[in-house]
């Protein structure tokens, strides 16, 4: 074959040798390796729309949102109707700074495909950061309702945007980091959130009942048991709370020595005499 | 007998002669996940569906205790239960028509963990974005075969970008496999996800092919606390405590799920020592910059400012990462958190190499002492070695060779060595707890 009058096999052979002859030392760049099989891929096939797509998620990977954007509109210009293309474009136009934009480009999408995770999973950071948290509770409630195996990022996203809502919504968010904890586990990430929002609510017996599950399980207890009497003081149960201090210091004194001579331990040890001394040791407490 | 009944015996007799043609065959695995103390994972797959079974005992010969998975499947995950700690088990699998699918011996065998806290020599090996599937990769698993075969690894560690490029499960079976099964039915795997595995898998949904193959421990299974994600998780062996974290698909942020998991789980640690490993390192300037945020999508800055500031409150001692294909391994630092160029003398604890025969091992406190430094490695060059500058201030070596880790853990000395393709040692350090 004549390449010079082939201009695309040309393309396709320069592109093929870059992509398998090695990399010299300091000429991999930013490690686009994925980008350059698809571009060499791209020359062969260029209305392949499935390969267009996928080199646009490579640059949006990448943070290169004008290549993404190219890939994707070329992408939906051949395919109107290609919604995985409109779901990659909307981030585009998000990570752009035009969220109003982005929510119409995925809320066209879920018209159409209502049960698009990722479109809705988009559509309901979207809503939260928009200042829209009743229509991302919305979002995030179908979500959990429909994934097998929902992140826990999910429960604590809708959780916040509960909050936002109004802060006198806390019960809400609360039963909705339980069905997280029923779902998945005793995660501490979602118990952490929860204690936060029924002290804040000051519903202590429920924190209390918490704090207390979780050291049955915890396999260290001195953070929790300070946590304990943090929400007994919360509560004005201070005898309570001087009790929980002092079982603190005990679950201190009862750590291999290893483990109690470390800085967090002495930090720890100075935050809850800090507090049986009645006084803040002036520093935010290392408590969980 | 009827001449009905002769017939059904005459088919029954025929079918029996049909079967070993139209038996199951074997076609990945055995592979072991998530071990205990007391239990071990068996996974493997069949070309048809079957039911699938492990018998396993003390010795080859009395390995004739059984277990089976509910349904009909050609992705057979069977947990041995009711295991005794630090012991040696034969194990085989097989199929609903009793066909032995591979045969009890060292070659199918598996020591439990000892239990958690247990002080005892430990091996682990680590490989970072091996999976190229090329002569590479064969040259550096070959190199630790060839030089650990008397004291094999009792687990190791993928560090993401396990089967280029893509991360399909064909790749999978060519870059995984295919050139680790010897290792891969008697040690125990832990993997974490790169930025090519997850082409082919989703952490939001657990789905894919990365989530399909691996059984990973979403609620403390394996010691440490409940994720309630297989995308990260920690887990104890001996005086050693694992996380895994997901930089590639998981939110970095400060106040996400992840971030909160990890300090709960750090500040709940009574292990000796913390191995941390995920794909994108905080500090490369190999095939990647970690000073750029475009670079990788912010995943490397993220990291870097958001998660290592917990990994150091929490004591952990040993980073590794992979993503940029090469070997650059740090001092022993604190603190650093922006970019190359704000790296201060304070946050360099020991200037040294942390080699013994040399300046002197790094010294730590002991426990999950906050704050006392840590060693961070990017060994992403198990499968191919791609250059950069390799001129990050924060590293004492930087390296453009292939190669893989070595971790050696006894009491509360920890020696790691970087093994390179035809078995030198191109770098080594000590880190030692007073």
């Amino acid at each position: 074959m004549n390449l010079s009058r082939h201009p695309a096999a040309l393309v396709t052979l320069i592109l093929s040798i870059a992509v398998w002859i090695p990399h010299p030392a300091g000429a991999h760049g930013t490690g686009h390796e994925v980008i350059t099989a698809l571009t060499a891929q791209l020359a062969e096939r260029p209305n392949d729309t499935a390969l267009l797509v996928e080199r646009g998620e490579q640059y949006l990977s990448h943070a290169d949102l004008p290549s993404a954007r190219a890939d994707l509109e070329k992408a939906l210009r051949i395919d109107p109707k290609l919604d995985a293309a409109r779901i990659r474009l909307a981030v585009v136009t998000r990570d752009e700074g035009k969220p109003d934009e982005a929510l119409r480009m995925v809320s066209g999408v879920l018209e159409r495909q209502s049960t698009n995770h990722l479109a809705r999973s988009i559509r309901a950071d979207l809503y939260a950061s928009a200042g829209r948290p009743a229509e991302a509770v919305a979002d995030y409630n179908t979500l959990l309702v429909t994934q097998v195996t929902p992140r826990p990022d999910l429960f604590l996203s809708r959780a916040r945007a509960e909050m936002a809502i109004s802060s006198n919504r806390w019960a809400a968010a609360v039963r909705g980091l339980d069905q997280g904890i029923v779902r998945l586990g005793p995660v501490p990430s979602l118990h952490l959130l929860a204690l936060d929002l029924e002290e804040q609510g000051r519903d202590y017996k429920a924190a209390l009942r918490r704090v207390d599950t979780i050291i049955e399980m915890a396999p260290r207890t001195d953070r929790w048991l300070m946590r304990r009497g943090d929400i007994l003081t919360a509560a004005g149960r201070m005898d309570d709370a001087r009790k929980a201090y002092r079982a603190a210091l005990a679950a201190l004194d009862d750590l291999p020595e290893s483990q109690r001579r470390t800085i967090a331990s002495t930090e720890l040890r100075k935050d809850i005499e800090a507090r049986l001394a009645g006084k803040s040791s002036g520093v935010e407490p290392s408590r969980p | 007998m009827n001449s009905r009944g002769h017939l059904l015996a005459l088919a029954g007799w025929l079918l029996s002669l049909s079967t070993p043609l139209m038996a199951q065959k074997l076609i990945r695995g055995p592979y072991l996940q998530m071990p205990t103390p007391d239990s071990m994972t068996v996974r493997w797959r069949t070309d048809k569906e079957t039911k699938g079974y492990v018998c396993w005992g003390l010795s080859p010969a009395s390995a004739t205790n059984r277990v089976r998975h509910a349904g009909i499947l050609t992705d057979h995950v069977v947990q041995i239960p009711k295991l005794k700690p630090n012991t040696r088990y034969f194990y085989s699998v097989g199929t609903e028509t009793n066909r032995w699918l591979t045969e009890p011996s060292q070659d199918h065998s598996f020591i439990t963990p000892p239990p958690h806290g247990t002080v005892q020599p430990v091996r682990f090996w680590a490989v970072g974005d091996p999976g190229t599937a090329t002569t590479n990769q064969a040259a550096v698993r070959n190199a630790f075969y060839e030089m650990h075969a008397r004291r094999p690894a009792d687990l190791w560690l993928m560090l993401g970008d396990n089967a280029y490029s893509s991360g399909t499960d064909s790749q999978y079976q060519k870059a995984v496999f295919s050139m680790y099964s010897a290792m891969l039915r008697q040690v125990p795997l832990w993997p974490t996800l790169g930025n090519h595995d997850a082409l082919s898998a989703d952490s939001s949904t657990l789905s894919g092919v990365y989530y399909d193959i691996f059984s990973l421990p979403s609620r403390g299974q394996c010691g440490g606390l409940v994720s309630g994600t297989e995308a990260y998780y920690s887990f104890n062996f001996a005086n050693i405590h694992f996380v895994c974290l997901d930089s590639q698909d998981t939110d970095r942020s400060k106040d996400g799920a992840m971030a909160s998991w990890l300090r709960a789980d750090l500040a709940d640690s009574f292990q000796e020592w913390t191995v941390v490993f995920f794909h994108h390192p905080p500090y490369t300037k190999g095939s990647h910059d970690s000073d750029k945020f475009s670079d990788s999508g912010g995943r490397m800055t993220e990291m870097r400012e958001n998660i290592l500031p917990i990994l150091e409150a929490g004591g952990v001692d040993l980073v590794l990462t992979g993503h940029s294909h090469s070997y650059e391994r740090s001092y022993l630092v604190n603190g650093h958190y922006g970019a190359s160029t704000n790296l201060a003398p304070s946050m360099v604890l020991d200037r040294g190499s942390g080699r013994l025969d040399m300046e002197g091992a790094y010294l730590k406190d002991p426990g999950n002492a906050s704050h006392q430094g840590t060693v961070y490695i990017c060994a992403g060059c198990s499968g191919q070695a791609s250059g950069g500058k390799l001129n990050h201030p924060v590293n004492w070596v930087s390296l453009n060779k292939l190669g893989s880790l070595v971790v050696d853990v006894d009491g509360r000395r920890c020696d790691v060595r970087f093994i390179g393709d035809r078995g030198q040692v191109r770098d080594y350090f000590t880190l030692q707890k007073r």
